[in-house]
């Protein structure tokens, strides 16, 4: 799936335990379910970008990826 | 007899609702019934001749996700000599018996394809994949096995009799050392992290080695049909409407009673009216937005509730995720309680909003499929019952008069 150049942000379920510090870095591309676990949106500007670059580095379980 | 067989079986097998064991039908075929009826192997063929004599023939992944054969397994071999090739036999569709009339009747075509699998995508390691339990359908492998001269190093390992047991990334997972759960893949062509894996259904395998001998293949398929007492193993013609399919081979409660409506494909299937199934054949299903998936048939007879039976189905659902993904193992558990009380008749306005929020938020957030799965299955029975006008409002049921609920069998959940 394109995006415009942007690489995506993805979420391994298995690693995530909902600890939601990407929910705090990152609001403008990552929003909280009923249970509190990402629901992530790829990134399609520089702001959104940084945004989920932060999130990735933020992860205590190393839950996210850029691919 | 000099024709040779073109079809997987020749005649319907019956196996017991609760059991493995192949009870009547086709003939089982030790080696020399195999080659009588179908002919030698060819032997260590042009891979890409293969590959192309697949892609023609559109052979599918009959596990059922149905991506196309041939893509996966060039992906495969395009990763390099050394990998491993597993046969997946376990049976991880819960009514399904279509592997274990496989390997029962037929265990040499499984064999045949096997190898030639092994050949294609370069592999020096082989696994056939069965669930723990299945011990008739494991003792006629074993035999077959023996009677062959190309088994050497074949590996047979057993999994816990539990749904995700026959899912493939936790299966790769399982030969990289790890738990038999499955796991999260960002690149759905190398699902593998270390050595090149391809996992194979063992029908499609069989298929592949009916492909070979230059005989269709991927005309017809495996399908269980489930009766009250006893399910059925048929290899049905893509021409059959479902109709056709039921009438053949369904044994109602009473003579002459028709279904109410069908649960397609396996138990994360599609529900589908009777009225509007009968008609749809069997090869035209991916138009009408269906699939065959992994060839579940089983009739919902007059009698039986749609919204119980699909209440069951998601509590099996939620008991059998691997415990791993929030949303699966959070979201299906508080889905399965919304569905409870939908079919009490209890589910208040808001509950009807909160259990459309769960279902949209839920979706896709797996590791692996099982939730989408469930989701998929409650969506159709909901449409259903919405076209049928059946509903449970109030404590009051409408169109429905249940007088059983035991419809589907529901294996008893393995520890994980």
């Amino acid at each position: 799936m394109s995006t415009g150049g942007h690489a995506r942000l993805l979420v391994d379920p298995v690693r995530c335990e909902g600890v939601g510090i990407c929910l705090h870095v990152a609001p403008e591309v990552v929003r909280s379910d009923s249970w509190g676990y990402p629901i992530v949106i790829d990134p399609t500007d520089a702001r959104a970008d940084r945004q989920a670059d932060a999130a990735v580095r933020a992860c205590p379980r190393r839950a996210l990826l850029r691919r | 007899m000099n024709r040779l067989d073109t079809a997987v079986l020749d005649a319907p097998v019956v196996v017991p609702r609760d059991g493995t064991e192949v009870r009547s039908g086709a003939l089982a075929h030790d080696l020399p019934a195999h080659l009588a009826a179908y002919g030698s192997r060819p032997g260590a063929a042009e891979p890409d001749e293969l590959l192309a004599a697949v892609d023609a023939a559109a052979l599918t992944g009959r596990g059922g996700g149905h991506f196309p054969t041939s893509v996966k397994w060039r992906s495969v071999r395009a990763a390099g000599p050394g990998g491993t090739v597993v046969v997946n036999a376990a049976e991880g569709e819960p009514a399904s018996a279509k592997d274990a009339a496989l390997l029962q009747t037929r265990p040499h075509l499984v064999l045949d394809g096997l190898v030639t699998a092994r050949e294609v995508v370069l592999a020096d390691d082989a696994v056939v994949w069965l669930h723990e339990g299945a011990e008739a359908t494991s003792r006629a492998l074993r035999r077959a096995m023996a009677e062959r001269d190309d088994m050497v190093g074949v590996r047979v390992l057993t999994a816990p009799g539990r749904y995700l047991s026959g899912e493939a990334t936790g299966i790769i997972r399982a030969l990289e050392g790890g738990p038999v759960l499955p796991r999260f893949v960002p690149d759905p062509a190398r699902p593998w992290t270390d050595r090149p894996v391809l996992v194979a259904n063992a029908e499609t395998v069989a298929r592949v080695a009916l492909v070979a001998r230059g005989l269709p293949g991927a005309d017809s398929s495996l399908l269980t049909v489930v009766s009250a007492r006893h399910r059925t193993v048929v290899d049905a013609a893509g021409e059959l409407t479902l109709g056709e399919v039921v009438d053949r081979w369904w044994e109602p409660p009473a003579p002459g009673a028709a279904p109410t409506a069908l649960l397609l494909g396996g138990y994360g299937g599609s529900w589908v009216g009777w009225e509007r199934a009968r008609g749809l054949r069997l090869d035209a299903l991916r138009p009408a937005g269906l699939s065959l998936g992994a060839g579940l048939v089983a009739p919902l007879p007059a009698g039986s509730c749609l919204l119980e039976e699909t209440a069951r189905l998601v509590r099996y659902f939620a008991e059998s995720s691997a415990g791993q993904c929030g949303p699966c193992v959070l979201g299906l558990a508080a889905v399965a309680d919304l569905v409870d009380d939908l079919v009490a008749g209890r589910l208040s306005a808001s509950g009807r909003r909160l259990l459309e929020r769960h279902r949209a938020e839920i979706a896709g957030r797996g590791a692996c499929r099982l939730p989408d799965g469930a989701l998929r299955m409650l969506a159709s029975a909901l449409d259903l019952a919405e076209e049928q006008g059946h509903r449970h409002r109030r404590g009051r049921r409408r169109g429905c008069s249940p007088t059983r609920s035991d419809l589907l069998p529901i294996p008893e959940a393995a520890p994980r």
